[in-house]
């Protein structure tokens, strides 16, 4: 493990700075546990103060204090864009790691399609319909939820497997099979195309103004939308090493389709995942922080780097409302930033 | 060429029915009670709304799937009923049904509404009913406002289109000199930049008393006023718009220069006799722009919903600052247009950008006259 990141750390400045400055970001987020709970109160007598002993970093239009602001802000914009980072990743990898497999040449008889249509909506009825009470009921409690979510999740996906295995093996040896190509690669491709060129705060605004704000609303948001990247990346990377000889040898020996995906074509794929993941996740926090700046998004009252700018947006006079959240905000991003092209260089020596 | 956009004109058609589909049901999803297109002032007018409300209430979709035990009119109930009803309701919950319906919410939304009076014509001839905020037409209102978006859009893109060319040809020719790493540093700091620091930033130092006060916060300039009163207005917006887009086209630009570089043709001009910088302007350019001019394509669609920051910052009366209002104020039939108008410019700049490239660059157009 030493050697490891020893390997990796050396000669590698953009990196190690970048890494640096996270790593002193996260433990700021973490101070909270030690600070006493009167740090975080609004201390009324002191509007819109400069900074001073008493308030170090100043205070905001209602008596915050700015310091203790950032602190939890910070832990907010890092749960938020991590959640959403590991969401995009649940998305986009098999995504695109199937966009590359399976190309324009996937087949699929029309009796077989028109058997799986019916048993997803049967698996939506079973799974989602009819247990839709108890998951409202739920919804108080966030494990509970996410509990009933899963189980919902769970029964649909084994509806889909019975179907599945029916199609597959009781309809499959019947004579007229009429095969129909699945143009997967294009439509995933498309879809992305779509998402990426479409004005992104629109759609989030749009499905803030309609559902309720939550943490886990902008999660799943953010992570719908910024899936695409990480599909880009892994089906170029995945294509590119299905085209090399070592591949082809691996399939002559007869290895299995999910094993040559599963070793050879992801040992490639991860290291530019892990690149593009400092990508996605610095854009996971520009889109958070966006809409908490426009008050959108979490519930109202949170604590966020971009509440603390947005008050700052409607007292501009007041610069250390101004200076200090966006600088902690733009040395975050510029860590990942460095993160992401020291990895970039680590990983491609073609840009050494 | 022609049969190629002719096919992608074609693919339009499925493609904005499901966009028309996921609009009208995000959008949809958010009202409980009432219909899609109803505005609010015509149900308060009319007495006992709530009652009335429910008294209109149509299908949300041509087909529903419920359970047996539930009657086809399951949509005119509130939450608690169906709660209650789905308690009470005995094995025959288990067995799915299909109903149809030939009169939905979705389909007055298409083709229009002629009932109670209403006259509305459908989003498929251009109609978009009444904002429920502002109980204008949809259309009136957003008209003025694409047109100062678009134009907010335009001249800040074009000036960082333009005065990317010559930065990012600068940064390749002096590549180990100190002055153009200092250009790098700043590039790769405006890059990070989040839009509404940097707006915020720029709102201090420019348009602040205590410091220098020559831009005004905020606004767009009455209709009678002359140029300089547009320049004073536009110029910290243009310029929080283009200094983010500077950024990141110059780094597209030279990354693909320098991937040009190596080719060998460049080694051809310069065998000819070009210099290093002729070379670079006659033949690695062309070739470098062309992934870059693809953001030309998406000019429109970024007018409509794209800078709602700095919009909103601003204060500028544009299509961004009305979806924001729309979406805090839950106004749907604005959100529904803006929306559907979004992904049919999104459509519309894919095609312009396939045929501008095409236009640029003969090889495109050439393969595709053989495939």
């Amino acid at each position: 493990m030493n050697k490891i990141l020893e390997n990796l750390f050396r000669k590698n400045s953009s990196l190690s700075w970048g890494a640096g400055i996270l790593l002193a970001i996260v433990l700021l987020s973490f101070i909270s546990v030690l600070l006493p709970e009167t740090f975080f109160e609004n201390d009324w007598g002191a509007l819109l103060q400069s900074p001073s002993t008493n308030h170090l970093l100043g205070t905001g239009s209602r008596g915050n204090d700015i310091a203790a602001g950032i602190i939890s802000g910070l832990k907010i914009s890092l749960t938020v864009a991590l959640l959403s980072v590991i969401f995009a990743t649940l998305i986009g990898l098999p995504s695109g790691l199937i966009a590359a497999t399976f190309g324009n040449k996937g087949k699929a008889g029309i009796k077989q399609l028109i058997f799986f249509f019916i048993f997803l909506v049967l698996a939506w009825f079973y799974a989602f319909y009819l247990r839709r009470f108890e998951i409202a009921d739920a919804s108080s409690d966030s494990f509970s939820m996410i509990s009933e979510i899963l189980f919902s999740f769970f029964l649909f996906i084994v509806i889909l497997m019975i179907g599945y295995f029916f199609a597959a093996k009781i309809l499959s040896p019947l004579k007229n099979f009429i095969p129909v190509q699945l143009p997967i690669d294009t439509l995933l491709s498309t879809l992305a195309d779509i998402i990426t060129s479409f004005p992104l705060l629109m759609i989030i605004l749009t499905l803030t103004a309609i559902a309720k704000p939550s943490l886990w609303l902008v999660v799943v948001i953010i992570g719908c939308t910024t899936w695409t990247g990480i599909f880009r990346v892994v089906r170029s990377v995945a294509l590119q090493t299905l085209q090399l000889d070592f591949i082809t040898a691996a399939k002559a020996m007869g290895m299995k389709t999910r094993t040559i995906i599963l070793k050879h074509v992801m040992s490639s794929v991860l290291p530019m995942l892990f690149v593009h993941l400092a990508f996605t996740f610095s854009a996971a926090i520009v889109l958070e922080s966006a809409l908490t700046f426009l008050g959108a998004g979490l519930p109202v009252g949170t604590v966020t780097l971009g509440s603390l700018l947005s008050d700052a947006k409607s007292n501009f006079t007041a610069w250390w409302l101004v200076l200090f959240p966006g600088v902690v905000l733009f040395l975050l991003l510029l860590s990942l930033q460095l993160i992401a092209s020291g990895l970039q260089k680590k990983f491609n020596p073609r840009l050494r | 060429m022609r049969r190629r956009i002719l096919t992608r004109l074609l693919w339009m058609v499925p493609a904005l029915f499901v966009v028309s589909l996921l609009v009208f049901f995000i959008n949809a999803s958010g009202n409980q009670q009432g219909n899609f297109m109803d505005t609010q002032s015509e149900n308060i007018s009319s007495g006992d709304f709530s009652q009335q409300k429910i008294k209109n209430q149509l299908p949300v979709f041509y087909f529903s799937v419920t359970s047996l035990s539930e009657p086809d009119t399951i949509w005119k109930m509130n939450d608690d009923e169906k709660e209650l009803l789905y308690k009470n309701a005995s094995w025959k919950k288990f067995i799915p049904v299909i109903h149809f319906y030939g009169d939905n919410q979705y389909h007055r939304w298409l083709f229009g509404d002629n009932s109670d009076g209403k006259n509305y014509k459908g989003i498929l001839r251009g109609d978009f009913g009444v904002s429920t905020e502002t109980g204008l037409q949809v259309s009136q209102l957003l008209y003025p406002r694409f047109f100062r978006s678009f134009i907010l859009v335009f001249i800040s893109m074009m000036l960082a289109f333009f005065l990317s060319i010559p930065l990012s040809v600068f940064l390749v020719l002096n590549e180990q000199k100190i002055i153009s790493k200092i250009i790098r540093g700043i590039l790769l700091m405006l890059y990070i930049i989040p839009v509404f620091w940097l707006a915020i930033l720029l709102l201090m130092l420019f348009a602040n008393s205590k410091m220098i006060s020559i831009f005004p916060l905020s606004g767009w300039p009455d209709s009678g006023e002359g140029f300089f009163s547009y320049v004073h207005h536009l110029f910290l917006p243009v310029m929080c718009y283009t200094l983010g887009a500077i950024a990141y086209f110059t780094r597209a630009l030279e990354t693909n220069l320098k991937e040009v570089l190596h080719k060998e043709f460049l080694l051809t001009a310069r065998a000819k006799g070009f210099d290093n910088t002729q070379s670079l302007l006659k033949h690695a350019l062309p070739h470098a722009i062309i992934p870059v001019l693809t953001v030309l394509g998406y000019l429109f669609p970024m007018a409509v919903g794209g800078s709602v920051i700095i919009e909103t910052i601003f204060g500028i009366p544009g299509m961004s600052n009305a979806l924001f209002h729309a979406a805090l104020t839950k106004d749907v039939p604005v959100l529904a247009a803006i929306s559907t108008l979004s992904c049919l410019l999104t459509l519309v700049g894919f095609l312009l950008t396939e045929i501008l490239q095409a236009f640029i660059d003969p090889r495109l157009r050439q393969t595709q006259q053989l495939s």
